[in-house]
């Protein structure tokens, strides 16, 4: 308790000082949280498809325009089936089933992909499926696909992400695999200036038997697959598919995962190398500007330290009231941090400019927090190494 | 009681600007004693009462207070003998100057290892026992010299240390407040027993003593009553 009052009146006493080093820690925070946050949510976009994207294979439609015949997707499977190796076909589906609440569009996704979706839940899980916001479906209400039942069990934020494979473009990466949707403006990419129809995403194991059913009855694949090798190709293996592929351009489009992932990679990245830099430079001042705020505290505060080292403290007393002083500043700068994200958080600011906050955002700041607690302690050590009481009772105070 | 027994104190060892402050001095003083502790600047009495006082330390020689050999002491329980054998008063008070009256005699008790059951009311005790109990929740910087003083001396007894040391502590106060202050250290000498050791350069303050112990360069050059 006595270091609490004691560090928390040093903490006081300097507070003129400890303004610029909590502004300085709070605005880095900021900008690390930010940073790492637009990383999240890149990454969160790649990682459902990185265990496709890092294997061989291809992102690949019959060749035409519009929806692929029987005769077409028969061809394409032909194509898959001279390739070397052995192909896994994935592909989406969708469908559109109507309830009293209005009609709901459904994406149904691969379970592999599903499992891994991690894209912000305003409520609930994505243990059964999930449904975008602002639309008359909410949590635990149920619609009927055929004769199964769709429960809902978790609700999208606003400004999100839908997966979708039919988007193609020359440079395409991982976004492409997706939709944006914003239930209270437009479906971007899709059905613009239209109001949107909600959209329920539902792993493909819970419809299994109704695609099995209905398919191109109500239920409809997506002209895109996404074709991946489960076995080790050897560079000739890869080079005869690659030839197989480009015989048959005329007959399909396609775009090999290597390249979406190298894409992805650089997109995913792109955010983190450029703040790094900038956070660096930041920090570097920052943490000069936190030495010199330290050791002029520290020098301040000697006189005071040793006055109560002349009444009974040890100097592991003084030590730890100072550490209890330093650590108030860094709390301080974190709960400012956090207040400021949670501000962006509260009014879906961070949907809006693409941040996720993650576990590996606490993880850094707490990383950050410590080591900036670690230096002040270090500073003091050293500020205070060479002192005598003595010389510190002489030392100017307040 | 204390006894010092050949105390050398270097400053800067085996560096250029080596001083040694105390030539192996030897003394004893009573409990109970009053007594003044004088000589020139840089003579060696300050080092002398920071010795006394656990907040220096010396090469070599023995202290001994209350029957305990200081030099081979933890920092703990150095801490112990500060806090609880010695009270410390200093000519520029040594007072936390934010902190109220109270809060700066309440300091000891905060350190103490003591069971104390009512330290608010110890403190209070301790400023109404040298005349300033009203004060105490002034912050020390709107205090005039003298007041900080009595509040240096009531954080100096608060803590019932059996030794109050006071390095000229009526140095930085006019001639009728530190006679006031010295008054204040004989009051406590005569009734209440306690050892009160003064270093000053005032020889109206040394005569008030039942001792006076001279120092030149770092050596003891008279020890008389």
């Amino acid at each position: 308790m006595k270091y609490l009052k004691y560090g928390f009146a040093q903490f006081c006493r300097s507070f003129s000082l400890y303004v610029i080093m909590i502004a300085e820690l709070a605005a880095i925070m900021l900008a690390l949280n930010i940073a790492i946050g637009s990383y999240n949510s890149r990454n969160m976009l790649y990682k459902p498809f990185e265990q496709y994207l890092t294997r061989d294979g291809w992102f690949i439609r019959s060749a035409g325009i519009d929806k692929p015949t029987e005769a077409e997707n028969d061809k394409l499977y032909e194509i898959i089936d001279t390739l070397e190796g052995e192909y896994e076909i994935i592909s989406f589906y969708s469908s559109t089933v109507s309830a009293e609440a209005g009609d709901l569009r459904l994406t149904i996704v691969n379970d592999d992909i599903y499992n891994l979706l991690c894209i912000p839940l305003e409520e609930g899980d994505y243990s059964e499926a999930v449904v975008t916001l602002n639309t008359d479906f909410g949590l635990g209400d149920t619609v009927r696909l055929g004769s199964t039942e769709l429960k809902i069990s978790g609700v999208l934020t606003e400004n999100t992400y839908v997966p979708d494979i039919n988007n193609y473009n020359i440079d395409m990466d991982v976004t492409k695999f997706y939709n944006v949707f914003q239930s209270n403006v437009q479906l971007v990419q899709l059905n613009e200036g239209e109001k949107p129809t909600p959209i329920m995403i539902l792993p493909q194991s819970a419809v299994q038997s109704e695609i099995d059913k209905n398919l191109n009855h109500g239920i409809y694949q997506s002209f895109y697959r996404l074709v991946v090798c489960r076995t080790e190709l050897t560079e000739q293996q890869r080079e005869h598919n690659a030839d197989i592929l480009a015989e048959n351009s005329m007959e399909i489009v396609y775009m090999p995962f290597s390249k979406i992932n190298k894409r992805s990679e650089i997109y995913v990245n792109e955010s983190l190398q450029k703040v790094i830099p900038i956070i660096v430079c930041v920090s570097v001042i920052a943490i000069f500007g936190i030495l010199c705020c330290c050791s002029i505290n520290v020098s301040r505060s000697m006189r005071n330290n040793a006055v109560l080292y002349v009444c009974g403290a040890t100097q592991k007393d003084m030590r730890i009231i100072n550490a209890v002083s330093d650590f108030l500043v860094v709390s301080v700068s974190l709960v400012i941090s956090i207040a400021v994200l949670k501000i962006i958080t509260l009014n879906g600011a961070d949907n809006s400019i693409g941040l996720v906050l993650g576990n590996n955002n606490i993880l850094v700041t707490t990383v950050f927090v410590i080591s900036v607690f670690i230096i002040t302690q270090i500073v003091s050590y050293l500020v205070f190494k060479k002192k005598t009481i003595r010389s510190m009772l002489v030392s100017g105070g307040f | 009681m204390i006894k010092l027994t050949n105390i050398q104190k270097v400053y800067n060892p085996r560096k250029a600007n080596e001083f040694e402050a105390l030539k192996g001095v030897s003394c004893e003083i009573e409990d109970g004693e009053l007594v003044a502790i004088i000589g020139k600047s840089g003579a060696g009495k300050s080092t002398l009462l920071h010795i006394l006082a656990c907040i220096d330390s010396y090469q070599s020689g023995e202290y001994v207070i209350d029957d305990i050999t200081v030099k081979k002491l933890s920092e703990k329980k150095y801490a112990r003998i500060r806090n609880e054998k010695v009270g410390m008063v200093m000519q520029d008070f040594a007072l936390v100057e934010d902190f109220t009256a109270l809060e700066n005699v309440m300091i000891p008790l905060s350190f103490s290892k003591k069971k104390i059951k009512n330290k608010k009311q110890k403190a209070l005790d301790a400023l109404k026992q040298v005349g300033i109990e009203e004060l105490a929740k002034k912050p020390c910087n709107k205090l005039s010299g003298g007041q900080k003083q009595r509040v240096a001396i009531a954080r100096a007894i608060v803590n019932e240390p059996s030794m109050i040391l006071a390095d000229e502590p009526t140095g930085a106060l006019d001639s009728k407040t530190g006679e006031e202050i010295m008054e204040l250290f004989k009051k406590l000498n005569r009734e209440e027993g306690r050892t009160v050791i003064i270093v000053t350069h005032d020889p109206k303050i040394a005569e008030q003593c039942d001792r006076i112990i001279e120092i030149s360069d770092g050596e003891i050059v008279k020890n008389a009553g």
